[in-house]
């Protein structure tokens, strides 16, 4: 029984330790922990160094040139890092990062999305539960894809607009940290919030992949467009991860904003 | 440039474009112009029109200074108003007519903006743009 215990408790040390995202190919990768990535200026000068330095560039690790970048001061993030971990803070008014045409790390009919975060409050409570109207960790700007956030029974969305909107839906409080796995493939929508069950819904190709992406705000409404939320990362692919690669996503995503998944 | 103050800035509608090419000219925004620094429509009650415009940012104590120092027209050499269709009497009433509230770094961003909105007796108003589903 000890050496069986060891074992295991060894194998999952090993499978967190050694997992390199950079090994599964990835077409977006954000890692706010990563320094070397983040400058305060939009065209990547002014390495970010301490808490509180703002932040107008994130650099795509994947390699495929998916940067996120924002011109306007006013409207850029902030970096923290407290008790080993780092997020970007949004301040829910008028920050957001974006950029990136979608195209560039999802498919109209596949993509899968890990992203890890904290919504400090929901301010909206659209109850059509499209991403037009709710704070959104992230989206499009064409209202075709994101995770979005309502009040009533409140809840996570993962959406995705077929020439219809589908939502796959979970119950979320403010204030916790989460880790999504957001999945579309085979004509379906699902959504995994930590090692919460999967919701799934059915659901087409995407109507259009080539609106710009956006971190920190919904898509264009100018009244409740931004979300009060804390960014800890995103990894994305147009391609499905293998179960086991979804497994150590999670828990590689999950240390990142401080769960043990 | 670490921040160490939350500050929320509000413009008169009329001005909004002086203050956002201003916020341009000192290297806070860029083209395409007029920027996008002042992106909050407000309204004494929510309806249009827009009335007003504001932001939230975090700053540094320099930042603060060259405001205040702007309000009486003192602004660094470097800055050059022409470049973006301002004149010095354009910026000069851009920066006297800013609202501008400061707070600590640690305040909620929300809380703070939604305190200076009610003590200026604004409401953001809400402009639904159309659906696009491109």
């Amino acid at each position: 029984m000890l050496g069986l215990g060891i074992s295991l408790w060894g194998q999952r040390r090993a499978a967190a330790a050694v997992l390199d995202p950079a090994t599964l190919s990835p077409h977006l990768w954000l890692d706010p922990s990563d320094l070397t990535t983040l400058f305060q200026n939009s065209n990547g000068t002014g390495a970010v160094a301490a808490d509180n330095d703002p932040v107008g560039y994130i650099g795509d690790k994947s390699g495929n040139g998916n940067h996120f970048i924002e011109a306007t001061a006013a409207a850029r993030p902030i970096y923290k890092t407290s008790a080993g971990l780092s997020w970007l803070a949004f301040d829910g008014v008028d920050d957001s990062i974006g950029g990136p045409l979608v195209n560039g790390f999802i498919t109209e009919a596949v993509y899968d999305i890990f992203c890890a975060g904290i919504v400090n409050t929901i301010a909206t409570d659209d109850p059509s539960d499209q991403p037009t109207f709710n704070d959104a960790l992230f989206s499009d700007g064409g209202g075709l894809i994101g995770l979005h956030f309502r009040q009533s029974a409140p809840r996570m969305c993962a959406f995705n607009y077929d020439g219809s909107p589908d939502t796959a839906n979970d119950d979320y409080t403010a204030g916790e940290a989460f880790v999504a796995h957001i999945r579309h493939s085979g004509g379906n929508l699902s959504l995994t919030q930590n090692a919460r069950a999967t919701v799934t819904v059915a659901s087409g190709d995407t109507g259009s992949v080539i609106n710009p992406a956006s971190i920190g705000r919904n898509r264009t409404d100018t009244s409740h467009a931004w979300t009060d939320c804390k960014f800890y990362g995103m990894i994305a692919r147009k391609t499905i991860f293998s179960a086991g690669e979804v497994a150590a996503l999670k828990t590689y995503m999950g240390a990142k904003v401080g769960l043990v998944l | 440039m670490t921040m160490i103050h939350s500050v929320v800035m509000i413009i008169a509608a009329e001005l909004q474009e002086k203050a956002s090419l201003l916020e341009c000219a000192i290297g806070k925004d860029e083209a395409p112009l007029p920027g996008k620094t002042y992106v909050r429509p407000l309204s004494p009650d929510g309806s249009e029109p827009v009335t007003h415009w504001g932001c939230h940012t975090w700053e540094t104590q320099a930042f603060l200074d060259g405001k205040e120092a702007a309000k009486s027209g003192d602004y660094p050499p470097s800055v050059d108003f022409a470049v973006y269709g301002l004149s010095k009497d354009d910026a000069h009433s851009a920066a006297a007519g800013l609202i501008v509230s400061v707070r600590d770094i640690a305040v909620r961003p929300r809380d703070h903006w939604d305190e200076v909105l009610a003590a200026s007796g604004l409401v953001p108003v809400v402009i639904k743009t159309e659906d696009l589903k491109l």
